[in-house]
């Protein structure tokens, strides 16, 4: 018989009936009668929220996630509210056991508690496919156009939000044919290795431009070529003409070397102020490779592949070389980096120092033509220079000095190469094949576990029916083989049946620690750990995860998890306006910003360093460009180094960190509100509920008269938004110190008006009162809520490792977790390694 | 009108259409002057851009049909009885929040982080439109924009994933009237064949996968299985066309089209779209008109599209902003223009034929706001001339209405589309 209760009835009940009877003076409902009730019930819903006819036997979705919230708001301190009436602490804890485990007892939410079969994100598809082939997924990216991963809360691997579609499905089947085709070489003769030389002439034709420069590759008497302008995503690649038109004659490794030097940068005839350059700087040399001939062109540069960037040694030639996987057809190419614009600064410094070799402009002779009587004056004026020399024999400002490029190759580390080894062994004939042995090898480690006969049987047949249908043998195995990389075994990680068992098998386990760990499948010895079924134990689990991060594979753990937890991955999906922040471009400086977050949690992972260093930290790493962004004195070069950070700059932490400040920044303009709402949600683990509905967004209004700071407040007397915004903009004021691109200010920019605008206010304060007046401030208050941001970290930890989001039955053992690590000095390592060996991870 | 002629000139060299509509030439021999009108398909094309437009340049004063076209729209008033201006229109307070990140509702009406609850997701109306007799041309549908923009993501397929757009002017050009030899159709045959196999070959996989796993698992695993029966379709689709030549067309794009710049390339994206609609290669086009580029897109602005949208009410911020929006509708109407100088066999023109709507997911960029959405509605065949506004209706109508009008008017028996709660009061059908 079903009975409508109301949550305040039932809750007393369950407690009668439960253990918590014994401690007969507390009871449920009444606290959420005391303490919730006021502003939550009835008519009066603050934050949309409403807990009084919540029916437990027989609660929906809507209601669990108001449960839960509850729950977590109380077990924070959040709520009730400062200012209301408090309970005792022993109230808090026995209120939250009482629902949690009412909660639990009825199962509630099953998919929120066992990860959904989760499919490989677009990274763990290219790893696994590197590792299950042995296959060079830099040259040949067999995921350049998937569709990119759908994320929740910023992480791509949560089952449960995943899609696929059948644009997707033939995207799987595609890849999984061509990267196959790369990937046998059944019939090929091994390629001898040849050396290639490359001339000047063979890179440029010009010796000199008889027009102001637009394009600078001058040729000088074949000895060497002078690059005098270049850009980060360059138009004007120097590269072998003719070869570019085969490229390189066989897939293979080749080794590619480029003699240059950097002249003139610090002695030239001209003053560094002539320049739009950061003379601190090195010059630098970009080696890149073009799969095909038409990535060369101006306009080009999806597809490119960057190669490395060399700092140049002033006035000394020195030789530049890199090893590089290339597939058949690539060229390298090579460019100035960090050069100067053409026409905005070598034309200027023609103007200013050799005015008797300008000639005039292309659309000047257009405009005479048409009776244009400033461009007849140009004309004339110029005219008496056509005898003159031209600006590019006479030019002598900073430059690129190429004397030649080699490339020898191919060289293979074995051969057949490694990647059809992994398929065929050394057989090179497809018809001596066994393929009974071949299909069942390669169909168990692509399905990530060990196989009964049937499960592979059927792509034997199919290969067989396939050769005996005609078709050629290498192809019908190939199609066998893309057959089993476009089925859902491979393409899912398949966790088995939850209502069955919890705990995760040992090969699941397998995956899932590799997954975690590496972004890619299990090695060989996580697959003989788990059909030796020896990996179930927290200490093999241990040991494993050490064994694991010591592998260079591991890199990618922290480059994933920095862009899930931290929404790195939105970083340029509102890209910084190109005039306002020109160095965002010209130094690269998006790239620079990912990498110093990067490195930071990388030496924290390596160093066992405390977590409490993402809070506020005296170091971080910066290359030469950031180094310029946040005014660190002192050369540096394109690579990441450790540095100390002086007070006066200002940062220090996550959150003086560029990459944070500018992903919650929307590229014109900073929002107190998108940043508040970042530290919520990614360092408190508390997220503010949406917006209502029904309230019309402010229409901000920088003539120069009101700040957001004056705009956000006019919000706040509306009642639906003061509640939640009185917790999150605060934050964000604080930081407000920091441009859309993380640069220190201490005024508003004036917009529409000359000169500075209006001074920062970075004053605000936590709902309980902790109040600061910068973002100085704002970490040190940061720093004494220690407790919350490690549980928020192990959550968001235990969610990337498992692929599904955390509920409040997790709240226990995160607890636990959290405080285990403070025993060990709050370690990342040490907490990495607690999170893989906790029941949570090891479980469906 | 000079213009026009030039345009009659241009697409008269392509031949006639009736060269290009082989199936419906046929048809026209029947003489029933009925039959030959229901005959000539109706084709759907859904423009949008990143930002809006600044609200008040864009809407009307006056509503009703004695209404003046504001200065911005001033390029559209030869076809001013051939469209519609819809005003305080939008996709509704659950779909009204998101700024840059609500834009891509615009065709769907859902976003799609909500999309989880409906049966097809947030499919936008283009899309649900493609499932009209999808095999009757050679492409079901296709998407094109300037430059591909994370946001401004305008077709989404029944699986709630965004479609890629085509933004390479030569490789849309060769898409549609690329000829094939006969080795390339062998190769392509024989690439169908293999991928057909494959799918029959996984689905075992995936039957046995289901009898092992959870039942949330198994969702994920039906997902799996209705991608396979449409890939199945669109390989049969292929299948089909592969012998079939593509359309001769007398048209060449500029050299290096691909590289131009923002204003350059614009007018000859809605070149190839007119080209394809009159060849019948495909019904249903979608194409976002995204960033100007950091060149200024040879407009003469001086700032980024995207810095000028928070103009901050910045009166010289707006003026600027104006010169890209304008930009825009103009060739708009240079397009709008186009369409109406084809004839079709059935007597009427292209343009009449062609349900087009122009808009934005945003609704005012400055405020970030995707309400009341800026929505022009041209030819198909509605009785066209009016600005309607919802503004004074006690119960304004979901935007999706507006969807639910178009897919009837383009042939499909159905009476809703996502959150819809009928067809469009006020805009009929001209019969």
């Amino acid at each position: 018989m079903m009975h409508r209760y109301l949550l305040a009835t039932v809750l007393t009940i369950i407690m009668s009936a439960d253990l918590w009877a014994q401690e007969s003076t507390f009871k449920a409902g009444s606290f959420f009668k005391d303490f919730c009730f006021k502003c939550h019930s009835g008519s009066v819903q603050k934050g949309d929220r409403q807990f009084d006819g919540i029916d437990l036997t027989s609660l929906n979705e809507q209601d669990l996630t108001l449960l839960e919230e509850a729950i977590n708001a109380i077990n924070r301190g959040d709520m009730p509210p400062a200012k209301s009436p408090q309970p005792s602490d022993a109230e808090r804890r026995l209120f939250v056991a009482s629902v949690e485990k009412e909660l639990k007892n009825q199962r509630l939410n099953p998919a929120g508690n066992t990860t959904v079969f989760r499919r490989l994100t677009r990274n763990e598809y290219r790893n696994t496919i590197r590792d299950l082939l042995d296959f060079n997924t830099n040259a040949f990216d067999p995921t350049a156009d998937f569709p990119s991963d759908s994320r929740k809360d910023g992480f791509a691997n949560i089952g449960e939000s995943q899609v696929l579609s059948d644009f997707q499905l033939k995207k799987y089947m595609k890849a999984a044919q061509s990267v196959l085709e790369k990937a046998s070489y059944f019939g090929y003769e091994k390629p001898d290795s040849k050396l290639i030389q490359f001339k000047p002439e063979q890179m440029s034709h010009k010796d000199k431009y008889d027009r102001a420069p637009v394009l600078w590759i001058l040729n000088v008497d074949n000895k060497y070529l002078d690059i005098g302008h270049g850009q980060p995503v360059e138009r004007h690649a120097t590269y072998p003409h003719a070869f570019s038109k085969t490229g390189v004659p066989h897939d293979g490794y080749y080794d590619i070397r480029v003699s240059a030097a950097a002249i003139n940068r610090l002695d030239h005839p001209y003053t560094n102020k002539d320049f739009e350059y950061d003379f601190r700087q090195p010059m630098k040399l970009g080696m890149w490779i073009a799969p095909t001939p038409d990535l060369l062109v101006k306009g080009a540069s999806e597809g490119r592949r960057l190669v490395q960037i060399f700092d140049l040694v002033d006035e000394e030639t020195r030789v530049y070389s890199a090893k590089v996987w290339l597939t058949k057809g690539s060229t390298p190419f090579v460019h100035w980096v960090n050069g100067f614009s053409s026409k905005g600064t070598i034309r200027k410094v023609g103007e200013k120092y050799h005015p008797e070799v300008m000639r005039p402009k292309q659309y000047a002779e257009d405009m005479a033509k048409n009776g244009g009587v400033e461009a007849e004056r140009q004309l004339k004026e110029r005219a008496q220079n056509a005898q003159n020399r031209l600006l590019s024999e006479v030019y002598d400002g900073p430059r690129v000095r190429i004397f030649s490029m080699e490339i020898e190759g191919p060289h293979y580390t074995s051969w057949p190469p490694e990647s059809h080894q992994k398929l065929y062994g050394k057989v090179m004939r497809p018809e001596d094949l066994n393929l009974e042995s071949a299909i069942s090898r390669f169909a168990q480690r692509a399905f990530r576990r060990k196989l009964k006969p049937e499960e592979f049987e059927h792509y034997i047949q199919f290969v067989k029916q396939k050769i005996t249908d005609g078709e050629p043998a290498d192809e019908a195995i190939r199609l066998g083989f893309a057959a089993i990389l476009t089925s859902p075994r491979f393409l899912y990680l398949d966790e088995g049946d939850e209502t069955k068992d919890t705990e995760l098998s040992s090969f699941e386990l397998a995956s899932r620690l590799s997954y975690f760990i590496w972004n890619s499948m299990p090695d060989d010895q996580l697959f003989r750990l788990a059909r030796e079924n020896r990996l179930n134990e927290p200490s093999v689990i241990r040991k494993q995860v050490e064994r694991m991060l010591q592998d260079p594979k591991s890199a990618v753990l922290i480059e994933n998890f920095a862009d899930g937890w931290l929404r790195l991955s939105e970083l340029g999906s509102m890209p910084p306006d190109s005039k306002t922040f020109k160095t965002y471009y010209r130094h690269r400086l998006e790239s620079a910003m990912k990498q110093e977050t990067y490195h930071f949690l990388q030496d924290l992972l390596n160093e066992n360093g405390s977590i409490f260093e993402l809070l506020n930290s005296q170091y971080t790493f910066v290359n030469d460009s950031l180094a310029t962004h946040y005014g660190f004195e002192g050369n540096f070069g394109e690579e990441f180094q450790k540095v100390t950070i002086p007070e006066s700059l200002h940062r220090g932490g996550l959150l003086g960190q560029a990459s944070v400040l500018t992903v919650t920044a929307n590229g014109v303009e900073t929002s107190p509100v998108t940043r508040g709402v970042w530290i919520l949600e990614n360092l408190l683990g508390s997220p503010p509920s949406p917006p209502p509905p029904d309230v019309e967004p402010i229409e901000p209004d920088t003539r120069g008269t009101t700040t957001i700071r004056e705009q956000l407040l006019k919000h706040r007397h509306v009642t639906a938004c003061a509640d939640c915004h009185a917790k999150i903009d605060p934050l964000g004021f604080a930081l407000e110190f920091y441009d859309p691109i993380g640069t220190f200010r201490s005024n508003y920019p004036a917009k529409g008006l000359r000169g500075k605008g209006k001074p920062i206010d970075g004053t605000g304060n936590f709902p309980d009162g902790d109040s600061f007046t910068n973002e100085f401030e704002l970490k040190m208050s940061l720093m004494s809520r220690k407790k919350q941001f490690t549980k928020t970290l192990v959550e968001k930890l235990l969610v990337f490792g498992t692929g599904r989001t955390v509920s409040f039955q997790d709240h226990q053992e995160i607890e636990q977790i959290a405080e285990s690590i403070e025993s060990s000095e709050n370690g990342f390592r040490d907490l990495v390694k607690a999170v893989a060996c906790s029941q949570i991870f090891r479980s469906r | 009108m000079n213009h026009k002629l030039q345009r009659r000139h241009f697409l008269k060299g392509l031949g006639g259409s009736a060269l290009f509509l082989p199936h419906l030439d046929a048809m026209a021999s029947t003489n029933a002057t009925k039959s030959i009108d229901s005959a000539v398909p109706k084709r759907m094309v859904c423009i949008g851009n990143n930002f809006g437009f600044v609200p008040q340049l864009f809407f009307p004063e006056k509503t009703g049909t004695q209404y003046d076209l504001p200065d911005l729209l001033k390029p559209l008033q030869d076809h001013k009885s051939a469209l519609t201006i819809f005003s305080h229109l939008d996709h509704g307070p659950s779909n009204g929040q998101g700024g840059h990140s609500g834009i891509h509702a615009y065709l769907s009406g859902i976003l799609s982080k909500n999309s989880k609850g409906f049966k097809e997701r947030n499919i936008s109306v283009d899309q649900k439109a493609a499932e009209l007799n999808p095999a009757k041309t050679r492409f079901s549908s296709l998407q094109f924009s300037s430059s591909e923009s994370k946001n401004n993501k305008l077709s989404w397929s029944n699986a709630g994933v965004a479609l890629p757009s085509i933004t390479n002017l030569n490789q849309i050009f060769d898409l549609l009237f690329q000829k094939s030899s006969p080795a390339n159709k062998r190769n392509a045959k024989h690439q169908l064949d293999s991928q057909t196999s494959i799918l029959d070959l996984v689905k075992s996989d995936a039957d046995r996968l289901t009898k092992q796993v959870g039942k949330s698992d198994r969702e994920k695993l039906d997902r799996y299985f209705s991608s396979i029966r449409s890939v199945e379709k669109q390989l049969e689709q292929t299948r089909l066309w592969i012998d079939h030549p593509k359309p001769t067309v007398d048209y060449q794009l500029p050299k290096e089209a691909a590289n131009l710049n923002f204003s350059k390339r614009v007018p000859l994206y809605y070149d190839l779209i007119a080209l394809a609609l009159q060849t019948d290669s495909t019904r249903v086009i979608t194409f976002g008109t995204g960033d100007i580029g950091s060149d200024g897109g040879g407009l003469g602005v001086t700032r980024g599209y995207h810095q000028l949208t928070h103009h901050g009410k910045v009166p010289g911020y707006i003026a600027e902003l104006s010169i890209i929006e304008s930009f825009l509708v103009k060739k708009f109407a240079g397009f709008l223009e186009t369409l109406s100088s084809i004839e079709e066999p059935n007597g009427k023109t292209l343009l009449d034929n062609t349900i087009t709507l122009f808009g934005s997911g945003m609704g005012n960029a400055s405020s970030h706001s995707n309400k009341r959405l800026p929505l022009i509605l041209a030819g198909g065949g509605f009785r066209h001339g009016s600005h309607i506004s919802f503004e004074n209706q006690n119960q304004r109508p979901p935007a999706s209405n507006l969807f639910v009008s178009m897919l009837q008017q383009f042939g499909m028996e159905t009476d809703r589309f996502g959150q819809s709660t009928g067809t469009l009061s006020g805009l009929e059908s001209a019969q």
